[in-house]
């Protein structure tokens, strides 16, 4: 991955978003160590500080867990801990702002849902 | 632990006052950096840290001892910036043998790897150097120092693009193998930020502020709208910089104290709002005017 | 990261050291200077005394390292003078440092540049009335005013002391050219008048020349030396913490 420095979000919260990405993809499994902040620093060159918050917003969302004197590993659950986290956050920002856009333009629920089946059904026709 | 704790220093030359009643921590094991102008004060505030002269008044501590004229904290301690003299008759690689001799933890397999890569010839004297080539000699002693307190004042002067590149990711492995304090003092902000955990700004002598890398980029939003949808959700203190555009419409850099629900509020609005750049930050919180230089002309 | 607690012995050694090998081009000045003195010794014929007497003409040639000497005494005051200059200053500043350990490093430095010019200055000697020996060819005839292993010594720790000496004076003037123009010129002025008011410069002299009692000598020398030094390392801190 190579961080976005235009970005609005912050490098440490990229680093976190790719960390989950890695645990989704499974390329680091369940019980496994997580990165340390000083591979994360020398991987995206960055400051070890700032790995280390990336890596402390995945420890407060319970997808890591520290063990004393070794590190970040990954809990069991991680990876429906972070599909649950995307759905409750990412998605319903997403279907916030489409809401928004859909008042603004007077779209109604029905023509709504209407509009989300067929694009469902265009993903599994092809 | 603070390393380096400045209080109330000021230091003047000749009536003209470089620094004023400072006062900051540096923190140790951390890499900090000094961003200012030219002529803020940076290179003032960093020699008295080194101890080459005594403040006029405030109190210098470095490893909690005063700095000026000791043993233990130059034994500790070393600034590079582009004034440093070396002996004229020494080759780069003798000098580079002193700095081992001086220095308990010099490390000289950096030192001659560096010298490799950057195609340094040993066989040169100091002032035979170019000023990027010079910039990245002093630049490597600084590193193969590797004192508990490693100073650089304007390391790049001179660097060319990808030397300062090099010099940053040199800094920042050599930093995460052997962790020290590091301060930096530079006016290329937007370089060396991913590398910088702590920044202080100063400007005319004083410091403007000291926060978090994280903190700062959080610090202030840009916010573009038309101006009497904008105006009721600023507090005319917390604008760093305003510049009108066409159509009555403005772009204010504000302090990002606003709630979630404002923030709703504005977008709802339609005003665009943005992060800004630590570097346009930094340059706008040592800004001499809110204006820019348009408003010169 | 654990802090290096430095002993001032160690800090004043690598000083040294760095001095001894990062300023070598005092030795070539040192021959330059030498070499100049022996043409002049060489070619002036010093000390010539001629006398004649009907039947026999005597020609009579005085010659000693004299000259290599004076010129010897000029280097190492002039040396010395810019041994603590800004620029020297920062170079030992670069690394393990402070000022207490930057003048006893130049102190030592400039001890082993005393003994090194006297012994250049003997071997001068030596040299110069080999010369002259070559040069006048058998015809001459030599007198050696007595010489011995003893007097060898002797010759080299009385010029060692003079060159000392002469490095201390020098040391201390550096550090007076480096102060405020005012009080500089005060200074000199006011040492002026005084060396010449009152016939100092023949009391100076006499003071060291005319002792008898090399122990005596030995002790006047290194006190004087001493008091120079210390006078200058005194001004040295007066200075930095002017600035």
């Amino acid at each position: 991955m190579v961080l976005n420095h235009d970005s609005v979000k912050p490098i440490y919260v990229q680093i976190a978003e790719w960390l989950e990405t890695e645990i989704l993809n499974e390329h680091i499994s369940p019980g496994e160590k997580m990165y340390s902040q000083y591979q994360l620093a020398d991987m995206f060159n960055i400051n070890p500080a700032t790995a280390a918050k990336g890596l402390n917003i995945l420890a407060n969302n319970n997808i890591l867990y520290k063990k004393r004197g070794l590190g970040m590993f990954v809990k069991e659950a991680a990876k429906e801990m972070i599909l649950l986290k995307r759905k409750n956050e990412n998605l319903k920002q997403m279907v916030r702002d489409l809401v928004q856009e859909a008042n603004y333009l007077g779209v109604s629920n029905d023509e709504l849902y209407q509009l989300i089946n067929d694009i469902r059904n265009e993903g599994q026709g092809e | 632990m603070g390393i380096v704790i400045c209080d109330n220093v000021s230091k003047s030359f000749k009536k003209n006052r470089a620094i004023k009643n400072l006062s900051c921590t540096f923190q140790e094991n951390r890499i900090t950096g000094l961003i200012g102008r030219n002529g803020a004060g940076k290179t003032t505030l960093l020699k008295t840290i080194a101890g080459r002269w005594r403040p006029n008044e405030g109190v210098v501590k470095v490893f909690d001892e005063d700095p000026y004229d000791n043993l233990k904290v130059s034994a500790n301690m070393i600034c590079v910036n582009d004034e440093l003299v070396f002996s004229p008759e020494l080759t780069l690689d003798e000098i580079l043998k002193s700095g081992e001799m001086f220095y308990s933890n010099w490390d000289m397999e950096i030192a001659e790897g560096l010298f490799d890569y950057f195609e340094l010839n040993p066989n040169l004297y100091h002032d035979q150097l170019s000023k990027g080539k010079l910039s990245t000699f002093n630049m490597i002693v600084g590193l193969a120092s590797r004192c508990p307190l490693t100073i650089f004042d304007e390391p790049t002067t001179g660097m060319d693009y990808s030397v300062r590149q090099d010099f940053y990711r040199a800094l920042l492995k050599d930093y995460i193998n052997h962790p020290r304090t590091i301060i930096l003092s530079s006016h290329l902000l937007n370089e060396l930020e991913d590398i910088l955990e702590d920044i202080v700004l100063i400007d005319k002598g004083e410091i403007c502020l000291h926060e978090s890398m994280n903190d700062l980029k959080e610090y202030a939003i840009r916010i573009t709208g038309k101006r009497e949808d904008i105006e009721p959700f600023i507090v005319e203190e917390n604008i760093l910089h305003k510049k009108k555009l066409e159509f009555n419409l403005e772009s204010l850099v504000v302090k990002n104290e606003f709630s979630k629900e404002e923030i709703e509020q504005m977008k709802q609005r339609g005003i665009q709002i943005l992060n800004v750049d630590a570097a346009d930050l930094s340059m706008f919180l040592t800004g001499q005017s809110k204006g820019g230089i348009d408003d010169v002309f | 990261m654990s802090f290096n607690q430095p002993s001032v012995s160690s800090a004043v050694k690598n000083q040294y050291l760095y001095k001894l090998k990062g300023y070598s081009s005092v030795f070539v000045a040192l021959m330059t200077v030498q070499i100049i003195a022996m043409f002049f010794g060489v070619l002036g014929g010093v000390g010539q005394y001629g006398t004649s007497n009907g039947s026999m003409y005597l020609d009579l040639y005085y010659v000693s390292g004299d000259l290599i000497f004076a010129f010897t005494c000029i280097w190492a005051f002039v040396i010395a003078f810019t041994m603590d200059s800004k620029t020297n200053r920062q170079a030992m500043q670069v690394f393990v440092t402070n000022q207490l350990t930057r003048h006893l490093a130049n102190g030592i430095y400039l001890v082993t540049l005393s003994i090194i010019g006297a012994i250049t200055v003997l071997l001068g000697g030596f040299f110069i009335k080999s010369i002259v020996m070559i040069l006048n060819g058998p015809e001459s005839t030599f007198i050696f005013v007595g010489y011995t292993i003893g007097d060898f010594f002797i010759g080299l720790a009385t010029t060692s002391l003079y060159l000392l000496l002469c490095s201390a004076v020098g040391y201390f003037a550096g550090k007076i050219a480096s102060m405020g123009l005012v009080a500089k010129l005060v200074l000199i002025i006011g040492f002026l008048s005084v060396l010449f008011y009152n016939g100092l410069i023949e009391r100076i002299s006499e003071f060291f020349i005319m002792e008898d009692v090399f122990s005596i000598f030995i002790l006047k020398v290194l006190v004087t030396s001493l008091v120079a030094y210390v006078m200058a390392i005194w001004l040295s801190k007066q200075l930095e913490v002017i600035k």
